[in-house]
């Protein structure tokens, strides 16, 4: 199984939506996909697959993943979202989050062909967990909007990202389109001088709770090859 | 009243509830989670004072055993729980979800079978939700 983390330096960019319609995207080409939202602290893909509350279910020493279907494809997911009671706030330390980022990682039998990780925003030490875990052996998209702020909080995470030796594969421009102005040509060109690959996603109000699989295929040969 | 009784007081004013699982609807309780079969827990309830009591749950000769233990010199258990009585009562009383604690820092779990802490937490979310259902009725 290849681990793909999403991931971002800046919240609010859209990572969820790129992981989910990545997702998505990697199951409609008949790969099998797993989906982990490790955004523990505001974890949202379980609305967009409409999961409620759930049971969790054990198989030996490890939990089972849930099933869901979208456009008759399943996905295998795990996060938070469905077993917290909505609206409660979550108020772990920094053992607690990086257990549960440890639990979902490790011990739930994943079965899928990639592992998508929708992990939490900015450069923070659960990340730093997450990426000590995958060191060496993942993938990674960077999603930002083109603007100054998301840049520079990308560079940190890019700094990060590449010590710990995950391959960055790309980085995701997302709401393309939106913003205007000269600033956007620098964001582009600070990614490019860092020898990355810039995927843009245009900017569609229906795309940010929802799912376009077809605006993700160019990401999805950037993340398998 | 001194406090180390009040923490008594409180876990009897519990009883009236828990007598209410008898027998057979304990061993409901388990068919639906046979994993608890495989598992031990040493739940720890202490009071404003630090006074702690400590009840043993798990299997012996495949027959489910709840019993108070010495919390200073506790028998092995594959996960340790703890929290203050109050936590505990208003969580058995359905006024408070058992992971919603948690995320409040309110309860304190222990592995001891290398397990992660919050692995067992989310099994044991699940058990508690079935108890206070049960409770209920």
């Amino acid at each position: 199984m290849i681990s793909i983390l999403v991931t971002s330096g800046k919240g609010g960019v859209g990572k969820s939506t790129v992981a989910a319609n990545l997702a998505l995207a990697l199951a409609e080409k008949g790969l099998k996909v797993s989906l982990l939202d490790a955004d523990l602290m505001d974890p949202v893909l379980h609305l967009l697959f409409n999961v409620n509350k759930e049971r969790i279910r054990e198989h030996g020493k490890s939990l089972l993943p849930l099933k869901v279907k979208i456009n008759e494809h399943e996905i295998e997911f795990m996060g938070l979202g469905p077993f917290i009671p909505r609206g409660v706030g979550v108020a772990l330390n920094y053992e607690k989050t990086t257990s549960f980022v440890i639990t979902l990682l490790k011990f739930v039998r994943w079965s899928g062909d990639y592992l998508i990780i929708d992990s939490p925003p900015s450069s923070i030490d659960v990340n730093v967990k997450l990426f000590k875990e995958l060191k060496g052996r993942a993938r990674a998209v960077l999603v930002g909007e083109p603007h100054i702020f998301a840049l520079e909080d990308n560079l940190r995470m890019l700094d990060l990202l590449r010590f710990y030796e995950i391959d960055v594969r790309a980085v995701v421009l997302n709401k393309y389109g939106f913003y205007q102005g000269e600033y956007v040509k620098y964001v582009e060109n600070e990614y490019e001088k860092l020898g990355l690959r810039i995927i843009k996603i245009p900017w569609d109000a229906e795309l940010q709770m929802g799912f376009k699989p077809e605006l993700f295929k160019e990401l999805v040969e950037v993340v398998i090859t | 009243m001194s406090l180390a009784s009040t923490l008594r007081e409180k876990l009897l004013s519990l009883l009236p509830k828990l007598f209410i699982l008898s027998t057979s609807k304990l061993n409901d309780l388990l068919k639906e989670f046979p994993e608890a079969s495989t598992r031990s827990t040493l739940l720890i309830l202490y009071d404003d004072r630090g006074k702690k009591i400590g009840v043993w749950l798990g299997f012996e000769n495949n027959k489910p055993v709840v019993r108070g233990v010495d919390t200073k010199n506790p028998p092995y258990a594959t996960n340790e729980i703890s929290m203050h009585i109050d936590t505990f009562l208003k969580i058995v009383k359905g006024q408070l979800d058992f992971r919603t604690a948690y995320l409040y820092d309110l309860i304190d779990i222990k592995s001891n079978d290398g397990l992660p802490e919050t692995y067992h937490l989310l099994l044991w979310s699940a058990y508690f939700d079935k108890l206070v259902e049960i409770l209920k009725k």
